[in-house]
Formats: C-alpha cells, sequence, structure tokens
C-alpha cells in the first residue's frame, strides 16, 4: 500500500466535506429543477403528437460527434458551383495561371507549341477545420464548351495523370505546380482544368475550375467573328442556352464577420420570418404548415457555409455554441448572375440560333461537336486602348452551368 | 473561447497519478471510508449527547454507515476523474489506421485504436511471418501457410503470453522502427526517456526485453489485427453520471436520516436502537425516489461518447458527424496519457479532433469516383496512402492540425478580396 496515497486521499475526504456536500444538494435541485422542465418538454411533445421522440440518437457504428469531427472544404474558383449560387462567372479563372519555366507569366489562349509550362494552380480551404491530404490533379482540354476529353498535363513514371498533395490549414491557400509540355500543334488552344479531392470534403461540388479564355484585337465598328466548338457529349439530344455578359471579378474587398448560428428556438422573429419570406413562403402557404416549414429553413440556412464549434475556455464536457462567417448574401449581391449585361453599342449574336430570354438557343446531336459562330459588334464610339471583356456561359435546361469561354476584345486605336 | 470537446478527466502529474491496486485498491479506500464514517458517527454521538443526554446507537450507526458509503463513493469518483490517468504530454498529433471496430467501454468512453502510420496493416502481417521463419526456436515453426493471415493470426493467439509478448516488442524494434525516416512516431509505441520526460518514463513499467516481464506501450488483439496498436479513447461520461446519482440518493438518505434522528431522539430522549430503525425506513424510500429522479433526468446511457444530441440546439449537427471504420487513415490530437488502472495503457484521451486522410473500402461514406469532372462532384476515396505519408507529411500534417487548426485564434471579422471570397463562397454563410 502506497502510504503516501492514502494519506493524500484521507485528507481530501476531509477537505472536500463541506464542498461534497454543498455539490451533492446543488446536484439534487439541479436535477429536480431538470426534471420538471424534462416533465414540461414532454407534456409539449404530448400534445403537438412528437412525444415518441427521443432526446438521444443511440448509434452502434463510431459515429464520430461534431465537435469532435473536422471536415475541410478544399476548393478554387469553381464556374459550375459559383452559378449554382446565383453568382456571375468568367472563364478566367484566377486560381488558374500559366508560367514560363522562368516564372514569367503566360497567357493560356496564346501558346507555344511543343514548349514547356508550368500550370499552377491555386488550392483554398474554405472551412475552419484543416485539409490533411487533399489530392490536385491538373487536366487540358480542347478549348471550346463542354469537351468531356481530358488529357493529364504531365503523367508520372508509371504514366498515370500526375497528382500534388497538399496539406491546407483552415481558410488557408496551397499551390500545386504541374509541368506541362504543350503539343506540337501550332496555334494550339486549350481548356485548362485543374481538379483537388479530398475523402472527407465538406463541399465536393467547388472542386473543379476551368481556364477558358481568347482575344482579339479590333478596330472600332468592326464585327469579329469567334468560332466556340461545342461539344455534347451525352448520349441524347440536348438543348442548351448561351449567354453574354461582361462580368469581371471586381476589384474590392469582401468583409466577413464571425455569427452565431442559432436553432429554430433562438433565431429571433426578424431572422425567422426573413428566411421563411425567402426560402419558404410557397411551400408554408401551400401546406399550411407554416411551423414546420419554418424549422426547415431556418436549419438549412444552418447548414450553410463552414462552421466551427467554441465553447468558454477551461470548460468541460458538452455544451457549444456554433458559429460561422456571414458575407455570402452580399457576396451575390455584388456578383449576381444577370447583374452584368453587355453595355449599350456591345452586342453579340450567334446566326442560326434563335434568341431565348434565357440566352441563344441550340439543339447539339448526341456525341458531336456543333461550331457556333459568335459575332460580337464592337461600337463605333468603343474606347480605343481598352478592352472588353465577354463571358460566353452555356447552360443546359435545367439551368446547369455546362461551360463557357470568356473573350477579350482589345479595342485598337 | 475554444474550439468545443468533451472532456471529464484531468490527467495527474507523473506522481500524483496512481492505480487503486497501487494503494491496496478496495482495501484502502473502504480503510479510509470507515475511518470518515466512524468519525462521522461520533460527532453525531457527541452532538446527540449534548442535546438529549443520551445516545441512540441505531442513528450513530446509521449516520456512519451513510457517510463510510458517501465518502468511498466520492473518494473513488475523485480518484477515477482527476488522479487515474497520468499526463505524459498535452495535444500530441497521430497519424494512423484504424485498427479493430470501435467500442464502447463502461465508463461511457468510444474506444478505437490506431496503427501509426506509414505502417498498413499487410505491412506488418509480413514483418510477423518473416520473424517466426527467422526464429524457429524461440517462436515455434509458425504456420503451414505463412501468407495466410487468418492462420498467422492464429498461431499467434495461440502463442503463451510471454512469447507473444516478445514477438510483438521484436516487430516493433527491429522491423518497424529499425527503418530510418519511418521511425517518426516512434515514440508512441516504444518508451522515450526524452521524449516522456524523466518523470512518466520512470513511472511505467519496463518495456524492453531485458525485462523479466515487459509491458510495451502498445497493445495486441492478434486475434482480431497484428496490428501493434495506440489507444485512443473519445471521452464520456457514464460512470460519472451513475456515480453522481447514487451520492444524490446518500446525501437525501443522509440529510433525511440525521433530521429525523434529532426528532426522534428529541421526542423519545434516545431510544436505543428505536430511533435509527424507524429513521432509516422513512429515509431509505426518499432516498429512493431522490435517486430515481436523479437516474431519470441523469441517464447514465446519455454519457456514452460520440452520441449525438438532437435535443440541444445544434442545428449544424447534421452535417458535420461521420463515420470511421477499420482501415481508414486519421490524424488525431488529444493529450497522451498513460492509464494506471487500465494495465498501464498509453493512450491519446481524450480525442479532441478527427481528421480523416483516406477512407477505407469499407466505410459507408464513401463516395463514387467520377472521372468527367466538368458537371460532377467529386471526392476521391484514398488520394494519400498510408504509406506514402513520410516524416516530413507528418511533421506538416501536425503542424497544420496542432498549430492552425486547433490552437490559432478563431478571426471574428476576415477581409477578402473578391477573387478569394468567391474561391470559398461555400465556406461562407
Amino acid at each position: 500500500m502506497n502510504v503516501h496515497h492514502f494519506l493524500r486521499l484521507l485528507s481530501l475526504q476531509f477537505q472536500g466535506l463541506v464542498e461534497n456536500l454543498v455539490a451533492s444538494l446543488r446536484a439534487l435541485i439541479n436535477n429536480l429543477l431538470h426534471l420538471l422542465r424534462a416533465w414540461f418538454s414532454w407534456l409539449l411533445r404530448l400534445l403537438r403528437g412528437r412525444w415518441r421522440e427521443e432526446r438521444y440518437e443511440h448509434v452502434d457504428c463510431l459515429e464520430i460527434p461534431p465537435d469532435i469531427n473536422r471536415r475541410p472544404d478544399p476548393c478554387l474558383y469553381s464556374q459550375t458551383f459559383l452559378a449554382a449560387q446565383g453568382i456571375a462567372v468568367t472563364w478566367n479563372n484566377p486560381d488558374i495561371r500559366l508560367t514560363t519555366l522562368a516564372g514569367i507569366p503566360a497567357p493560356t489562349h496564346e501558346i507555344e507549341a511543343d514548349t514547356e509550362y508550368f500550370v499552377i494552380g491555386t488550392i483554398h480551404n474554405a472551412s475552419f477545420d484543416a485539409a490533411i491530404g487533399v489530392s490536385v490533379r491538373c487536366a487540358v482540354r480542347p478549348w471550346g464548351i463542354d469537351f468531356s476529353q481530358r488529357t493529364p498535363v504531365e503523367v508520372d513514371a508509371a504514366g498515370n495523370p500526375a497528382q500534388r498533395i497538399l496539406h491546407i490549414g483552415p481558410w488557408g491557400e496551397a499551390l500545386a505546380t504541374f509541368r506541362w509540355r504543350t503539343p506540337n500543334v501550332e496555334r494550339g488552344h486549350y481548356c485548362l482544368t485543374v481538379e483537388c479531392a479530398h475523402p472527407a470534403d465538406r463541399e465536393p461540388n467547388n472542386n473543379v475550375g476551368q481556364e477558358n479564355t481568347d482575344v482579339r484585337r479590333s478596330s472600332v465598328a468592326t464585327p469579329q467573328l469567334f468560332t466556340v466548338p461545342f461539344f455534347n457529349r451525352r448520349e441524347r439530344f440536348r438543348e442548351f442556352f448561351i449567354r453574354a455578359d461582361e462580368y469581371q471579378i471586381p476589384d474590392k474587398r469582401v468583409e466577413l464577420e464571425l455569427e452565431q448560428i442559432t436553432g429554430v428556438r433562438n433565431t429571433d422573429v426578424g431572422r425567422r420570418n426573413e428566411l421563411l419570406a425567402t426560402y419558404g413562403r410557397f411551400e408554408a402557404e401551400w401546406t399550411g404548415r407554416e411551423e414546420e416549414i419554418l424549422k426547415r429553413v431556418v436549419e438549412r440556412d444552418a447548414l450553410r457555409g463552414a462552421r466551427i464549434r467554441l465553447a468558454p475556455k477551461g470548460r468541460r464536457g458538452r455544451g457549444y455554441r456554433v458559429f460561422g462567417y456571414r458575407g455570402r448574401t452580399a457576396l451575390i449581391a455584388d456578383n449576381r448572375i444577370n447583374g452584368f449585361p453587355l453595355t449599350e453599342g456591345w452586342a453579340v449574336t450567334i446566326p442560326g440560333l434563335t434568341e431565348h430570354p434565357a440566352g441563344w438557343h441550340a439543339v447539339i446531336p448526341p456525341g458531336t461537336t456543333q461550331d457556333i459562330q459568335v459575332i460580337v459588334d464592337v461600337p463605333a464610339d468603343a474606347t480605343p486602348g481598352t478592352t472588353k471583356a465577354i463571358n460566353l456561359t452555356a447552360t443546359d435546361q435545367l439551368g446547369g452551368v455546362v461551360g463557357g469561354v470568356t473573350i477579350y476584345v482589345e479595342v485598337e486605336a | 473561447v475554444e474550439r468545443s470537446f468533451p472532456q471529464f478527466t484531468r490527467c495527474a502529474a507523473p506522481g500524483s497519478a496512481y492505480s487503486m491496486s497501487e494503494t491496496g485498491g478496495w482495501l484502502g479506500l473502504t480503510l479510509l471510508s470507515i475511518i470518515f464514517g466512524g468519525a462521522a458517527g461520533g460527532v453525531w454521538a457527541f452532538v446527540s449527547y449534548i442535546i438529549t443526554q443520551a445516545v441512540s446507537w441505531g442513528c450513530v450507526a446509521g449516520i456512519g454507515l451513510l457517510a463510510l458509503a458517501i465518502s468511498g463513493v466520492h473518494g473513488f469518483k475523485y480518484w477515477y476523474y482527476n488522479e487515474r490517468l497520468m499526463c505524459i504530454d498535452k495535444d500530441q498529433c497521430v497519424v494512423g489506421t484504424m485498427t479493430g471496430e470501435a467500442t464502447v467501454s463502461t465508463d461511457g468512453d468510444r474506444k478505437f485504436d490506431v496503427l501509426v502510420a506509414p505502417f498498413p496493416t499487410e505491412e506488418v502481417q509480413v514483418y510477423f511471418a518473416e520473424l517466426i521463419q527467422a526464429n524457429p526456436a524461440e517462436f515455434g515453426p509458425g504456420p503451414v501457410n505463412f501468407s495466410d493471415v487468418i492462420a498467422l493470426q492464429n498461431y499467434i493467439e495461440s502463442m503463451s503470453e510471454a512469447s507473444r509478448v516478445r514477438l510483438y516488442i521484436r516487430v516493433v524494434r527491429e522491423r518497424l522502427f529499425n527503418q530510418p525516416g519511418r521511425d517518426y512516431q516512434e515514440r508512441f509505441l516504444v518508451r522515450d526517456l526524452a521524449q516522456m520526460g524523466a518523470a512518466a518514463f520512470n513511472a511505467s513499467d519496463d518495456d524492453t526485453l531485458a525485462a523479466p516481464d515487459p509491458n510495451p506501450m502498445f497493445r495486441i488483439a492478434p486475434a482480431d489485427s497484428l496490428a501493434p496498436y495506440m489507444h485512443n479513447e473519445l471521452e464520456g461520461n457514464r460512470v460519472e453520471r451513475w456515480l453522481d446519482n447514487v451520492l444524490v440518493g446518500l446525501w437525501t438518505f443522509l440529510v433525511s436520516y440525521t433530521a429525523l434522528c434529532a426528532v426522534c431522539e428529541f421526542v423519545t430522549g434516545g431510544a436505543d436502537w428505536f430511533c435509527g430503525w424507524v429513521a432509516a425506513a422513512l429515509s431509505a424510500v426518499l432516498a429512493f425516489l431522490a435517486w430515481l429522479i436523479s437516474h431519470l433526468v441523469n441517464d447514465p446511457d446519455d454519457g456514452v461518447a460520440g452520441q449525438t444530441d438532437v435535443d440541444i440546439d445544434d442545428p449544424a449537427y447534421d452535417g458535420d458527424k461521420s463515420t470511421i471504420v477499420p482501415g481508414d487513415v486519421l490524424a488525431l490530437s488529444g493529450d497522451w496519457i498513460m492509464d494506471t488502472e487500465h494495465g498501464q495503457y498509453f493512450e491519446l484521451h481524450p480525442i479532441k479532433a478527427i481528421y480523416l486522410v483516406c477512407q477505407s473500402e469499407g466505410n459507408p461514406n464513401q463516395w463514387e469516383v467520377i472521372h468527367d469532372l466538368s458537371n460532377y462532384p467529386r471526392q476521391e476515396r484514398c488520394p494519400f496512402p498510408v504509406e506514402e505519408i513520410s516524416q516530413d507529411d507528418w511533421q506538416r500534417i501536425c503542424a497544420e492540425i496542432m498549430d492552425e487548426g486547433e490552437r490559432a485564434p478563431v478571426e471574428v471579422e476576415r477581409s477578402l478580396s473578391t477573387h478569394d471570397a468567391l474561391s470559398v463562397a461555400a465556406g461562407i454563410r
């Protein structure tokens, strides 16, 4: 027997006597109050017909509780994801760069044949949790819209697509660099694709970014003809809509603020009404179950964006609060998808296609490529020396973006 | 504020942490409780005599017994949650492959084991086969077919415990960690004075082959897997809840019993054993009710780790939980301790964060890999296999996890360029 431990435990018994008594009495009172509250909750559930609901979910396998689980979101500027959020896009991807081996930036629309370049992809992590072991690959496709053919820009010793593994801190970014020898084709024009992946990815929809641009110099009042190949990768006829805008990523700061994400009970009335009006008004009116719809839209709102669980310092046990960065609404408002029509005088026409409110309507047979002839009218009053960016973005019948190109017209003096 | 994780225990410094068996086990605790109970009974006898000039020996015995029980339960609880675990180092980072199914222990903790990187389980199996074949005099002839993993596991399982432990120690020391550049997590399986510090090193068992009965840091379960594994626990508090409920009942018993004894002695003038029995009968009913209420409200089974508490206002829980299964490669952070009571297990306890690095074939969360990426989301099951994790990778992973992921303060406000904000738009609400 260890006398030291015995004496220490003995002294603790007497030292802690009053504390133990107080703690037990406090536990008794707390438990009584807790019981009253539990009975009251049970009564409410009974009245609402939900008395069978259990307070805890018992699970057999090892489900990691949310305060222990870490989920990253490796991502890059992803046109398909952004367009699905109602955000205008450019196909001049800010996260994909091409440089010479000496590190000099090279334009992706004007590359030398049979020459080595670096393709540099910037991968971000849109999460409070570190992204460990993110794989990144880079592929090149024919210039145009929706081509399924993908050729890795670099292969490893075994002939497989080269892969870079990145570890990215919370809200951090890292570079993946690939070495690309361009095909021995004069005036080759390509679309570059950078893709990332992670097994615990919180949002896999923002893992692919494309760089797809062309540049033309033009005098004022001179129509410019661009040929944009459009491939239908499916085994059926498909209808597409091609719309043009002049969106460019604004040179502006976006301010994010950490906010607590509350549940249905703690969401204030103003916010509840706002969410209901935005996301659930029709459903609530249709079904008449406003409370249920409200709960759903509040929960859906809470699931938007990355989250972090924080607790007072030194606290033991459970009981945390959930926080996230607010700012998406302002981001969408500043970059909304229909907010950047061509300025007066500039016009895009696509002969052979009919214009529709959703864009120029194209029907492409399965597995074929159709060369879309795009005429850009440069106005007579265009300012010489300026450059106009025109994004041609193609969507399918459901509104999903299938691809696009960004055309730069440099107005000559 | 800081990152949230459930924690109910505190580890004690080497020298302060101890096993119950070390102090004489239940004997020591019982002796302490008897001293405390005797003191409480004596105080009551003295007070009772002063007030009524008589003593009800039934009340004295009852109060003494209740104080004895309370003392015992309190002593046990204090030790279990504050002095059972020996601190080695806080906030450690371990990367490895989950081996064996996770289990729930009696105290509500969820346990799972990992084989430290960069060793896949298949590689470890080869080392066992090689070592047995090279040392038939020490470990016997081995199974008929060494490439049959089940036969190899059965053979090792059938060895004597002493031989089995020697075999594992030799595999760990002579095959796993004798490889330059692959021994970066050796300290979690092999005691190291420099890494553990002298106090922790001296307070733990010898794990070398020189010891007559070596107690390795790693654990073994050849029937499940040949991997020498490191133990990890998500912390729950089922025992704490259970003990709290018992204490509520006992304190109710003691308080009501003392009050009833006082009334009875005042009325009867101290009727020998009568007051004790009457007070006991009435107080037992109250104590049972108090315990029952406490048990209903403070259900011990709610203290099992890894359950999602769907009653609290956490609407975000739904999208943030996931399942891990054997074969998944994980990066973990947690406190490195030695459980003095659990055969001197070395473990991460509590686990504070789990990062999935590579998903096994059997994980139900796995996604279909679609190679055509322009329209479809993409996840990859295992882009970064465990055998490819180098020392440099491990250091970078741990730096990201510990320095950036778990310790860096969360910025209340952030200012981003629009380009960056669009790239991370999915993370913004």
